[in-house]
């Protein structure tokens, strides 16, 4: 018990003398305000590029058609799922957690259990996303990337566009229809017209419907040839009948698989391409959706 | 005013203004508690003389951080649960403490003051007798609770954790603790037992030879 007095006196004694000699100097309260400051811009910061995330996945699912993909049953909802920006959703997660965990340092947060604080913080971030997202703000970042104005950050958004390689949604502009056909035409790929589901048939032998489309995209220059280059032939599902549905001129969405392609797509931006794409490719279809319609009759 | 009528928020704001002896009575005050819950958290620790040490100068340097609209032993507690924690993580690989699932959700709390007195005299034998096989987590908030009887409120300040996940956290470690309390209690009845056995039977080829 003695011992236990004469080490702690020895401690207060040893404490006193550094206090008393400047070895140990107190921090000043400017110190700590701001450090409560820098906490708080970190944790503002945090928000804001989280909410950032947040809407850029809302506006690349809309403008680059995808959401339209959840329309069309099994099909659509695994397409939808696989092109889905799942790196984004990921790394908005991680920001919500390094969200969570600086609010971790103010009573009101550490009290609350984890549950109510993380949900509050997604709920805030999410709110922040889709307020973001309905102030065009990326559609504005969005023009500007078109017009090379971003540099290499602009890549993300001229992305969002792409056709996809193998599934997806794929925008155009329809060229020509062609209905009731029992071959392809010269210089596409060939189709089997003997197996597909697509394929429906008649007195005259298995026919199928399709149209032709190039790529459409209204945000870039449509006079560059390269940019509209990518043209596909797309086929349409089994009794789907592309008379009085779709016509030349018309925007379309098309949710389908790619059959075989030819050429490429790419999405280097701050150069001179600009998520330009070239050649050609058969589409299999398994819903379409008008998004304007053509003037041509 | 006499030193014994400050209160420990008082003598912290003289300190703050610049008045350093008034950190010599908040040390007075609160070295033996320091102490104490040092030795019990840090059962493997030999130098619990630095830590606590480094606790103290610590808490003079952060002194300026500590609101005195606040009560101060959560404050000092809290600096000192830190210490503690890297002085652990100084001699230990692995990690002090993994995620605590308890602070997820929330959970009811409730201290009834007459369980806590029936329950205390209890529960503070076994604190003694079984600490040292409860995990540091379950550890830490039994000291802080039954040793140096701070409130479910200033343990989850000190912790930072929500006050329910103390209540079901302490519940956890008293249930552990009874457990352990009650297979010791069973052995060593057993021990009684086959000493007693060993002795009549002793007893008896004695008689026997007689």
């Amino acid at each position: 018990m003695n011992n236990n007095k004469t080490q702690q006196n020895t401690i207060e004694k040893n404490v006193l003398e550094k206090i008393q000699s400047g070895e140990v100097k107190m921090r000043s309260k400017t110190y700590f305000v701001l450090k409560v400051a820098l906490l708080v811009i970190v944790a503002l910061l945090v928000l804001v590029t989280s909410a950032l995330l947040v809407s850029f996945m809302i506006f690349s699912l809309r403008v680059s058609g995808r959401l339209f993909l959840l329309g069309f049953g099994e099909r659509g909802l695994m397409a939808f799922f696989v092109t889905f920006p799942w790196f984004i959703l990921i790394a908005d997660i991680l920001f919500v957690i390094l969200f969570e965990r600086l609010l971790n340092h103010f009573k009101f947060a550490y009290r609350t259990p984890l549950v109510y604080t993380i949900g509050a913080s997604a709920l805030i971030i999410i709110l922040a996303g889709f307020g973001l997202d309905r102030i065009s703000f990326h559609e504005t970042l969005f023009q500007e990337a078109a017009e090379h104005h971003l540099g290499p950050v602009g890549g993300l958004y001229t992305d969002i566009r792409l056709p996809p390689r193998q599934e997806g949604v794929f925008r155009g502009i329809v060229t020509s229809v062609a209905t009731n056909i029992s071959a392809m035409p010269p210089g596409w790929p060939a189709y089997n017209m003997g197996t597909s589901s697509m394929v429906s048939t008649n007195s005259a032998g298995p026919f199928i419907n399709a149209f032709t489309m190039r790529r459409y995209d209204e945000d870039v220059d449509t006079d560059s040839a390269t940019d509209t280059a990518m043209t596909w032939y797309v086929i349409l599902p089994t009794g789907v009948s592309v008379a009085g549905f779709v016509k030349p001129g018309d925007v379309v969405l098309v949710a389908g698989d790619v059959l075989a392609a030819s050429g490429t797509a790419s999405g280097t931006v701050g150069g001179n391409s600009n998520g330009t794409s070239t050649g050609s490719g058969t589409i299999r279809a398994y819903g379409i959706r008008e998004i304007s319609a053509g003037d041509e009759q | 005013m006499p030193e014994i009528d400050i209160t420990d928020e008082q003598a912290a704001l003289l300190v703050q203004n610049g008045d350093k002896d008034k950190f010599g009575l908040l040390m007075d005050r609160y070295k033996a508690r320091l102490f104490r819950y040092g030795r019990k958290f840090l059962a493997n620790e030999d130098n619990i003389d630095d830590v606590v040490q480094d606790v103290f100068i610590k808490a003079y340097q952060n002194i300026r951080s500590f609101d005195v609209s606040q009560k101060f032993s959560p404050w000092i507690y809290r600096i000192a649960h830190n210490t503690y924690i890297n002085a652990i993580k100084k001699i230990s690989r692995g990690p002090i403490y993994t995620f605590d699932f308890d602070t997820i959700v929330s959970h009811p709390v409730y201290e009834d003051p007459l369980i806590k007195e029936t329950e205390e005299v209890e529960m503070k034998k076994m604190v003694e007798k079984g600490l040292g096989t409860l995990s540091p987590n379950y550890r830490e908030i039994v000291i802080l609770y039954y040793t140096e009887e701070l409130s479910y409120k200033e343990i989850a300040d000190i912790l930072r954790i929500p006050i329910g996940t103390v209540g079901i956290r302490l519940k956890r470690a008293k249930e552990a603790l009874k457990k352990g309390f009650l297979e010791e209690s069973a052995r060593k009845e057993e021990e009684r037992e086959s000493t007693r056995e060993i002795e009549k039977v002793g007893r008896e080829s004695g008689e026997r030879k007689k």
